[in-house]
């Protein structure tokens, strides 16, 4: 059985482990920083695996232990240290940085993080409100107002970039 | 106007192509969930004792009489209920039961009994005499409720499971104040030990009884009625109860050989006792 257990647990690594650090990635935008929220990720998900009648609900599962390890580390760091694989250079950025791709990871960086993981499950996990809600322990107004405001604050800090970048 | 694909689009674009090599979590997710596990079922086993403990902790409190909140045995420290006397513990009781309030009860000078002397406040003094039955109480309907035998209990629950029934005696048949008169209350607990508690006027010296009358049957009651006295009796050692008398031993004198039929104005009963 326990045999059995880890067999499936290695598969469900295999098959979301890259997604699970991609998604990682664009919440914290530090390839380091996201592989630990995974490894923290995988940890819960095998400490749990035993009492999993379905395992394709454990896509879920890590998916929420996933961003609410992030908002958590946010919320802690946030008086200590700022994890970055590049330096910030919010200023070159918001003058239009010609790297569609430091531009964007900078913007993200100036989001809140908590308008950031709305964002990045609701428009790159493709989750519903209501499935966005379930994963943040919110209701889905608060998701709903969330994600204006997450956009809002985008707009504000990429200016006519956003445009731009989405009809890339 | 931005549309939902294009925010995946966007995202899309913020990945870099040239993702660095996928870690293994396998390894120390394994271990750290294992670890992790283990500590989720300690955590589950420790909270489970406790709760136990504490479930047992209230099932004594509640289902133990003498461990009831009314009584100084809940709230006194352990060593000293320890160190006190069931005898003791009666006495105290009795003392701060309302049914004596201001009455002076102190300890009977027998030691091969246990009997409290009470000197009210008008002068009248009785004594209160506790006399655990050697036999318990199946089998032997009349027994349990004085004499005439034939006089049918009228039993009353008491707070702890018990029962208990009264009942009065005067000399001659009819109250009269110069004689004997004495009221009793024989308690029948669940596990069928029997006690009786007498009240009796007390005995003068020179012949004679003092003033005043014992106490009624129902303050007689109200005592029993009282969990500090009613546990303070039940603590009371009693010697090996047993099933039922002999067969052939008259219920009234339970050792002895009934000599004379049941008087029936004063309902007592005359005993030979074997010599020993």
């Amino acid at each position: 059985m326990k045999r059995d257990h880890d067999r499936a647990f290695d598969d469900f690594v295999v098959a979301r482990g890259a997604a699970l650090r991609r998604t990682a990635y664009l919440l914290c935008g530090d390839w380091h920083h996201a592989e630990d929220l995974v490894q923290h990720t995988m940890t819960q998900v095998y400490s749990r695996w035993h009492r999993v009648r379905d395992p394709s609900a454990m896509n879920a599962y890590a998916r929420k232990i996933l961003v609410r390890a992030y908002v958590d580390t946010t919320r802690k760091r946030s008086s200590t240290e700022t994890a970055t694989g590049a330096l910030p250079d919010v200023e070159a950025t918001a003058a239009g940085d010609p790297d569609t791709r430091v531009a964007l990871m900078a913007a993200l960086d100036r989001m809140t993080p908590a308008y950031r993981a709305v964002l990045v499950l609701r428009f790159w996990e493709d989750q519903s409100i209501e499935q966005t809600a379930a994963l943040l322990n919110k209701n889905a107004g608060s998701v709903r107002s969330a994600t204006t405001r997450g956009l809002e604050q985008l707009r504000a800090i990429l200016g006519d970039q956003l445009a731009d970048l989405t009809h890339a | 106007m931005i549309t939902d694909d294009g925010m995946h689009d966007l995202f899309s674009q913020a990945l870099p192509g040239d993702e660095p090599d996928l870690r293994d979590f396998r390894p120390a997710a394994r271990a750290d969930g294992a670890r992790l596990r283990r500590r989720r079922r300690i955590r589950v086993g420790a909270a489970a004792l406790a709760f136990s403990a504490v479930l047992a902790g209230t099932v004594a409190a509640t289902t133990w009489p003498e461990h009831t909140a009314t009584g100084p045995t809940a709230t006194g420290p352990a060593a000293s209920q320890a160190a006190t006397t069931p005898r003791q513990q009666l006495l105290d009781a009795l003392t701060a039961d309302p049914v004596l309030r201001g009455a002076t009860v102190t300890d009977g000078p027998r030691s091969d009994a246990v009997y409290f002397e009470v000197a009210q406040a008008d002068g009248a003094k009785w004594e209160l005499q506790v006399v655990p039955d050697p036999y318990l109480s199946g089998g032997v309907p009349g027994r349990s409720c004085g004499v005439p035998s034939t006089n049918e209990c009228s039993w009353v629950p008491l707070p702890d499971g018990s029962r208990a029934a009264t009942g009065a005696l005067s000399m001659g048949g009819v109250p009269n104040p110069e004689g004997l008169r004495h009221t009793w209350l024989t308690l029948e607990t669940p596990d069928g030990r029997v006690v009786h508690v007498i009240s009796t006027k007390l005995a003068l010296p020179n012949g004679g009884y003092a003033t005043g009358t014992p106490l009624p049957e129902d303050q007689l009651l109200a005592l029993a009625k009282n969990a500090r006295v009613l546990a303070a009796i039940r603590a009371l050692p009693s010697k090996s109860a047993s099933e039922e008398p002999p067969p052939g031993t008259p219920v009234a004198c339970k050792t002895a050989t009934r000599t004379a039929p049941i008087d029936p104005n004063s309902g007592l009963v005359s005993c030979d006792f074997p010599a020993k």
